[in-house]
């Protein structure tokens, strides 16, 4: 019982708050009391079961955008587009320009594809999710950028990958 | 239009196929020699809220195809009349027009009145209720998200600077070229066929609106009468709304009225590359 309380209390809110309002007494308790009689391999489930809509235009924005989904959109098909410009011309220019412009543009690309799946998939079951991999995919950049300023940088390291 | 294409056809084809219609529709009328019965297999989903602990199931059900109409809905009809009484499913219109009967048949989201009983002697026919919708009861789905989705793009047309009182006064007039720019859009009969055929409105049907709704919101953007262009674009201003498109175009490819909605979702991302923003605000 003290697991179910506990997964119940992780879970989002907007159902604890649910809960903590009196319940109506009588009219259907049985309904009421459902979820708190559920087993606990019940209760997991119900921890990843996600929120059915309605969702508020507000809501589904998000507090934290940085700018408008449009926008965003076209910087995405901006980096897409470019990549196609980027890779090709890496094979013939290179040096640290070439290194940072590769890495950020490649990398940008797959953190919001990963995103996208992360959006799709899981952030409605664990909304976590979305947090842990910004974390993971800064770390990442972190150690591409000082692979490039300390190190050979990407370019190089690739063509040291063929020529093995 | 590939459609209205194939409908032209000169005097003398008409003539001909007049004909043959004709020929056609008196083989009909005469009596059908009483031969052995064609049976044909119907797998249907079942499941009553109304029985506690009913598990949701496949029965199977046997129509003598020589004694039946030839759309799936026929043979839905003539297992209710004759054989289960209890099969619950919706239908109205029979010629698919109003979009009761949408159904997953043979894997396909598609109208029932206007699906055919497939030919292949042992293949059954399988009939599902819309994939990834809560089931009311057999073949029947709660479509209340799906319509609190259409509810939410306002789907009616909007004016600035009109009153009260001026409503009704004068038509809005449209010329031709804005009005050729509805055709494809208007005919939408609201069936859920495509949306509940997109697997991006199967994982997040709360937050996306799906290509039936987003169709239907393209179709009042370019409304030439319409003066919240803007503002209706500045709705689907989130990850959600629109975004979550991957164009997969399974909805296209499974609209049983031959419209194109994966076409005006990509239509609308080509609106909001450059709307103003501005205006939207006020």
């Amino acid at each position: 019982m003290a697991t179910i309380t506990l997964l119940r209390t992780c879970s989002r809110g907007s159902r604890l708050l649910l809960q903590m309002r009196p319940q109506p007494t009588l009219v259907s308790s049985d309904i009421v009391s459902k979820p708190f009689t559920a087993s606990p391999a019940l209760a997991t489930i119900e921890y990843f079961r996600a929120r059915r809509g309605p969702f508020t235009p507000e809501e589904k924005r998000g507090k934290s955008h940085i700018m408008m989904a449009s926008t965003h959109w076209k910087v995405e098909r901006f980096v897409a587009v470019s990549m196609i410009g980027i890779m090709p011309a890496a094979l013939f220019i290179q040096g640290s320009t070439m290194d940072h412009l590769l890495t950020t543009f490649v990398y940008l690309h797959g953190f919001w594809g990963i995103d996208g799946v992360l959006k799709d998939y899981l952030v409605k079951f664990v909304p976590w999710v979305g947090k842990l991999w910004y974390l993971l995919a800064i770390i990442g950049f972190a150690g591409l950028v000082n692979f490039n300023f300390n190190d050979v940088g990407v370019c190089k390291a690739i063509q040291m990958l063929w020529s093995l | 239009m590939a459609c209205k294409a194939l409908m032209k056809f000169s005097p003398g084809t008409k003539a001909l196929i007049q004909l043959i219609q004709t020929r056609t529709a008196q083989t009909a009328a005469a009596p059908v020699a009483k031969s052995e019965k064609k049976l044909k297999k119907f797998e249907i989903y079942r499941w009553n809220p109304d029985k506690p602990g009913d598990k949701p199931r496949v029965q199977t059900y046997q129509v003598d195809l020589n004694d039946c109409g030839p759309m799936v809905l026929d043979g839905l009809i003539k297992i209710k009349n004759e054989m289960d009484q209890t099969l619950t499913f919706r239908r109205s219109c029979r010629e698919g027009i109003c979009g009761s009967c949408a159904m997953n048949i043979d894997g396909t989201n598609t109208l029932a009145c206007i699906y055919k009983i497939n030919d292949s002697p042992s293949k059954p026919v399988k009939v599902y209720p819309l994939p990834h919708m809560y089931v009311v009861k057999d073949l029947v789905p709660d479509m209340s998200n799906f319509y609190a989705q259409y509810r939410s793009i306002e789907p009616y047309l909007k004016k600035k600077d009109v009153k009260e009182s001026d409503i009704g006064k004068q038509s809005y007039l449209q010329s031709v070229e804005d009005r050729a720019k509805l055709d494809g859009l208007y005919e939408c009969i609201l069936c859920a066929c495509c949306s509940t055929s997109c697997p991006s409105y199967w994982w997040n049907s709360d937050k996306y609106l799906g290509p039936a709704v987003l169709m239907q919101a393209y179709r009042w953007m370019i409304d030439s009468r319409d003066d919240f262009t803007e503002e209706r674009l500045a709705l689907m201003e989130d990850g959600y709304s629109v975004y979550r498109c991957h164009t997969i175009m399974n909805c296209t490819k499974t609209c049983p009225k031959g419209l194109n909605p994966g076409r005006a979702i990509g239509e609308i991302k080509k609106l909001m590359m450059s709307y103003n923003k501005q205006k939207a605000a006020h």
